[in-house]
């Protein structure tokens, strides 16, 4: 079977058997609990990159489930106990710190039920909550990371592509986004309240505005040396630009004046 | 879109819009026009203004599923009644004597009956002219639904406003951009099935009906062959819902759109009720 990433993209490493690691007592287990465009995969790679953190990749991505299960069990359907044993007996780092990022989306995917993702959640020790405070610029960027653009570009101008296409930044699809998005951070409080663990939010904001100050939070938050996070840099690249703001303001304009947005029969 | 859970004062108007007091002697029908709008647009105010005039037909919205039930309790039809056997109905009964048949349309009301696009299209082939009324301040005609479904209020009178109390509001900010996303999709529907008909049709907007009815009246009148019919005799005794706490919550939702951590603040999502003085009109 063919990989599903490309040899030598960022996820094509991180599902890699390079990724593994001896197998270590877990000490402590935390979720990066996420949505899609709240910069959690920059938050992820800098906890790899500090090398004490576990290697919290995207592990319930269906792609990324396909590559790594494919790698390491050929012949078994995937289900999420044995890939989840697998994950957690190679993916600790030496330290014992088991690191695991999923959007509430893919969890959903995987669980099919929200019982089990609620155990699902439970499971871990912390929590951290990455969410974005302005939804319509998540819309916005979702849309067009799904319409043809990227999902990030790396310091290395390494870029995740979504499939080919036109992003559709009409008001009534950017709407249901940011109603989604409401929901699933409505969905995602409730859960983390209910699993009683510690948590720790992660506006995207933040790590857009004060990098190095919002990492330190986040080793603080997992009992590790905050010093580590002084010697962070964003590996990657901002992708919001003068069309992602043309598209909210826009978009603001348009729901006070539908005709703005009017679309030929 | 949510079906309107119906407060005493929306039970009993709907009733007396199905009553024998609105009918009219069977005449042959020479034109039937269709009022298709979404909800919170103003329809129900032209309506009455159309009602009164004595010349454009009684319409309403008479696919609402309160109607079709309220029109079936006065037929004895305990068991329902087939579209085909309502319309027979409601053009027997409601046809002005100048042979203008109306009918008041959300397009959704035809979903359940007729399932399909198609079908849709081809049920609607029997009108010969069409209104089409649209609001272009979504976020505002959002805000309206919003509040009509949180108090079950989608009308008001003079009555009703003196007889009541300003309502305590809540800003649903997942259920406003849910509201919203569904009346652009629905616009976009009912541009669709307008341009699909291909029969005369006149485009009008709440924004104009709202700010200068006179002239909105004039258009309509002019496109319905009604001749000259003195906006004054048709004022519907309607008012207009809207006041101050529409403007918060709208302004509210655009904040939370832009910060939802302003959603975390249950004091910033309730509206508190505005005087009654505040109110306009």
């Amino acid at each position: 079977m063919a990989n599903v990433f490309r040899p030598g993209s960022r996820f094509h490493f991180l599902a890699s058997a390079e990724c593994d690691q001896p197998a270590t007592d877990i000490r402590l287990s935390y979720l990066v609990f996420s949505q899609q465009r709240t910069g959690s995969t920059l938050l992820t790679e800098s906890l790899v990159e500090t090398g004490q953190a576990g290697i919290p990749a995207e592990y319930l991505n269906p792609d990324f489930v396909r590559e790594l299960w494919q790698r390491v069990e050929k012949e078994r359907r995937w289900s999420l106990k044995p890939y989840m044993d697998y994950l957690r007996r190679r993916r600790t780092t030496p330290n014992g710190v088991f690191g695991f990022k999923t959007h509430f989306s893919q969890l959903e995917w995987a669980t099919k039920d929200r019982e089990r993702s609620q155990a699902f959640v439970q499971r871990f020790d912390r929590i951290i909550f990455s969410y974005r405070r302005d939804k319509l610029a998540q819309a916005v960027s979702f849309a067009l990371a799904m319409g043809g653009g990227s999902w990030f570009v790396t310091r290395d101008r390494e870029k995740r592509d979504a499939p080919t296409g036109k992003a559709d930044l009409r008001p009534h699809r950017l709407l249901k986004a940011v109603a989604a998005f409401m929901e699933q951070e409505q969905a995602q409080r409730t859960m983390i309240a209910r699993s009683g663990r510690p948590m720790l939010e992660v506006p995207y904001e933040d790590l857009d505005s004060n990098f190095n100050k919002t990492m330190r939070n986040v080793m603080n938050f997992l009992d590790l040396p905050a010093a580590l996070a002084d010697g962070l840099e964003p590996s990657l690249r901002k992708l919001r630009d003068d069309t992602s703001a043309n598209a909210i303001e826009a978009t603001l304009r348009s729901l006070r004046d539908s005709d703005l947005a009017r679309e030929q029969p | 879109m949510n079906l309107p859970r119906a407060n005493p004062a929306t039970v009993a108007r709907i009733r007396e819009t199905m009553s024998s007091a609105l009918d009219w002697p069977a005449t042959p029908i020479r034109m039937r026009y269709l009022l298709l709008s979404q909800a919170r647009t103003g329809g129900t105010f032209l309506c009455e203004a159309l009602s009164r005039s004595g010349m454009a037909g009684v319409p309403s919205e008479y696919l609402n599923p309160a109607a079709i039930a309220a029109m079936a309790k006065r037929l004895g039809a305990s068991g329902g009644i087939a579209l085909p056997q309502l319309m027979q109905e409601l053009e027997g009964r409601r046809t002005t004597s100048n042979g203008v048949f109306g009918l008041h349309l959300h397009l959704e009301q035809l979903r359940k009956p007729l399932e399909t696009e198609e079908r849709i299209l081809r049920w609607l082939e029997r009108f010969d002219r069409i209104i089409l009324l649209v609001r272009r301040n979504k976020l505002a005609q959002a805000v309206s639904l919003d509040r009509a479904l949180q108090t079950k209020a989608w009308f008001q009178t003079a009555d009703l406003r003196e007889n009541s109390t300003a309502p305590s509001l809540v800003v649903r900010p997942a259920t406003l951009a849910a509201h919203i996303m569904r009346l652009f999709e629905q616009e976009t529907l009912m541009r669709r099935s307008v341009a699909a008909l291909g029969r005369p049709a006149l485009e009008i907007d709440y924004e104009s009906l709202d700010s200068d009815f006179a002239s909105l009246w004039s258009r309509v009148a002019e496109f319905l062959d009604l001749g000259p019919i003195p906006v004054a005799s048709v004022m519907p005794d309607l008012e207009r819902m809207r006041d101050a706490s529409n403007d918060v919550m709208a302004e509210r939702f655009i904040a939370i759109l832009r910060d939802s951590d302003l959603a975390r603040d249950p004091a910033f999502l309730r509206v508190a009720p505005t005087d009654k003085g505040e109110r306009n009109r």
